[in-house]
């Protein structure tokens, strides 16, 4: 079904719209929720979470993509439940990893930046991905914002995972000279 | 900030920009050196599409062509299901039309002399390699081939990994992770009884039986890669350890592509890494134990699989065929029906229901 006629749905509060959300999304809100939750019930809860949230807020949302818009919510979903469990040190997984990896790239020490700083940061980081090859914005893409393993990246596009690790590596070093050049104290 | 902090940053990016991940990035000559791209495969499946006679669905095969014209060189990778007279592949998988029976014609010439294996049994993982411009259709299911060039042998399941070359694996790790670790890794680090193994590339749901024994059949008889946990310290690195395949000559690589790929061949080696902190690796066995209700050393692990993006386990449960999911990276919702027990799901319904989806973007599953 067109993501038009499932938003349609939705705003008749015709409850299926979230079969047909699951049919069509249920494997990308699976894969991100089990890309940062270390167990496979948290990740279940987590989706089954992000369809009662996208029932709750459509309408008043009528999302442009509603693909980007179930990650997002279920990114943000599986992140809370992930602070969580890090706080009872029950973390771990791909996210550390990925966590691990972003650290690199991070302005202003450990203070949370200001929101306007955050604003700009998100606004330099966008500029930054717009002006990269397809190829490296896919692999970044899906690194850090949908937090997929190296493994399931290469699988996607029969590439070596040292090939993609590399690949990773060089953004993040672009990226890092990118916002140093503006003036970011990393 | 920390690196949480920057995640929860990227998770703001607009959707428009979260969107183009959905972009397929167009694939470089230099790393595959196909003779063609896959679009003009893609292109070339099409127009042999649009000559088939009505009710006929044309395959791709998954691979790459050699162009245009009567020769157009491509591969189908399957599994045996038929031998005699004629030899008959069922492909692993297809996309994105559905044949998947394919019927070799054994002729004289085809494949040419000495380019197949002489004792071909069922149940074996193959790479067809064939003219995909001479495919006759026969019905919605099944396309003929008449010309074959030549049919190799997935590489069995010779339980090798005792040749694994330890110090050559400590010296890479070392290389890749040394800043990490905190004391280098040596070979008496390498515990080779720690490798867990994962059965890839066989699409077992695409084979005609649910029956345990021709499953178990098929993997045997297709590609496999073990998964080792090196120790070091606070660290631990798991190696993904592979067999080296024989030597494609229709792959078009460079003289030192084919020599590092010849210098591979039957061999195991280390295709990637990736570095945990210790305890945080993936335990398969105690996932196993814990959905089973007690270890499972029977357990057979089956990566690569349609519908799980991850490794599940095939495991007999109360007397069913069961499949175990590794990860939570399915859609579990779908087949809460199934299951046997929380987390255990009836093996044969799995397999009809996965049977009977759509094709799915292989990449975001969206």
């Amino acid at each position: 079904m067109e993501d038009a006629a499932i938003l349609e749905l939705y705003w008749a509060r015709n409850d299926a719209a979230l079969e047909e959300t699951r049919k069509k999304y249920g494997g990308l809100c699976a894969a991100v929720a089990s890309n940062l939750l270390p167990n496979r019930e948290d990740a279940e809860e987590c989706v089954a979470d992000t369809y009662l949230a996208a029932w709750n807020t459509i309408p008043p949302e009528r999302p442009r993509l509603l693909r980007a818009y179930l990650a997002a919510l279920t990114r943000n979903i599986a992140l809370d439940r992930l602070k969580r469990l890090r706080a009872q040190k029950r973390g771990g997984g791909e996210a550390e990893l990925i966590f691990e990896e972003l650290s690199e790239l991070l302005p202003g020490g450990d203070t949370p930046a200001a929101e306007l700083e955050r604003r700009e940061l998100l606004r330099d980081i966008e500029s930054f991905l717009d002006k990269q090859n397809s190829r490296a914005r896919h692999i970044f893409l899906r690194r850090y914002y949908y937090a997929d393993s190296v493994s399931a990246i290469a699988r996607g596009l029969k590439m070596r995972e040292n090939t993609v690790s590399a690949q990773l590596m060089r953004t993040r070093g672009r990226l890092r000279e990118y916002l140093l050049e503006r003036g970011y104290d990393i | 900030m920390t690196g949480i902090a920057m995640f929860e940053l990227l998770g703001e990016l607009s959707p428009e920009m979260v969107d183009r991940a959905a972009e397929k990035p167009g694939r470089k000559r230099n790393i595959l050196k196909l003779v063609t791209s896959l679009a003009a495969a893609a292109c070339l499946a099409a127009a042999i599409f649009a000559l088939l006679p009505r009710g006929s669905h044309a395959p791709v095969p998954n691979g790459g062509t050699g162009g245009g014209g009567d020769n157009a060189p491509g591969w189908i990778d399957g599994v045996v299901v038929e031998t005699g007279e004629h030899i008959v592949v069922e492909a692993a998988e297809w996309m994105p039309w559905e044949a998947k029976r394919f019927v070799l014609t054994m002729t004289e010439y085809s494949p040419a002399p000495g380019n197949m294996p002489e004792d071909l049994r069922v149940g074996e993982g193959v790479r067809v390699m064939c003219n995909i411009n001479s495919f006759i259709p026969v019905d919605s299911d099944t396309v003929e081939v008449p010309v074959v060039f030549a049919i190799y042998r997935h590489v069995g399941n010779v339980d090798l990994l005792a040749g694994l070359d330890k110090s050559e694996l400590a010296r890479e790790i070392n290389e890749l992770y040394g800043a990490e670790l905190t004391r280098p890794v040596t070979s008496e680090d390498i515990d080779l009884r720690r490798a867990v193994k994962i059965y890839v590339d066989t699409n077992i749901f695409a084979l005609r039986s649910a029956d345990r024994g021709t499953v178990l059949e098929a993997l045997e008889h297709g590609r496999h890669v073990y998964l080792l946990p090196v120790e070091a310290g606070e660290r631990t690195v798991v190696a993904n350890i592979q067999l080296g395949l024989p030597l494609n000559s229709d792959a078009g690589l460079s003289e030192a592509e084919r020599e590092e790929v010849l210098a591979r061949e039957g061999h195991y080696f280390a295709s990637s890494f990736a570095l945990y902190t210790t305890g945080r690796e993936p335990d398969y066995g105690e996932i196993i134990r814990k959905y089973a209700g007690e270890p499972r050393p029977d357990a057979v692990l089956v990566g690569g699989l349609p519908f799980f993006r991850d490794p599940v386990a095939l495991v007999t449960f109360d007397g069913v065929d069961a499949v175990i999911p590794l990860t939570g990276s399915f859609d579990a919702a779908a087949i809460r029906d199934l299951e046997l027990a929380p987390g255990v799901y009836d093996y044969g319904k799995v397999r009809d229901y996965v049977n009977s989806l759509p094709p799915q973007d292989p990449d975001l599953c969206g």
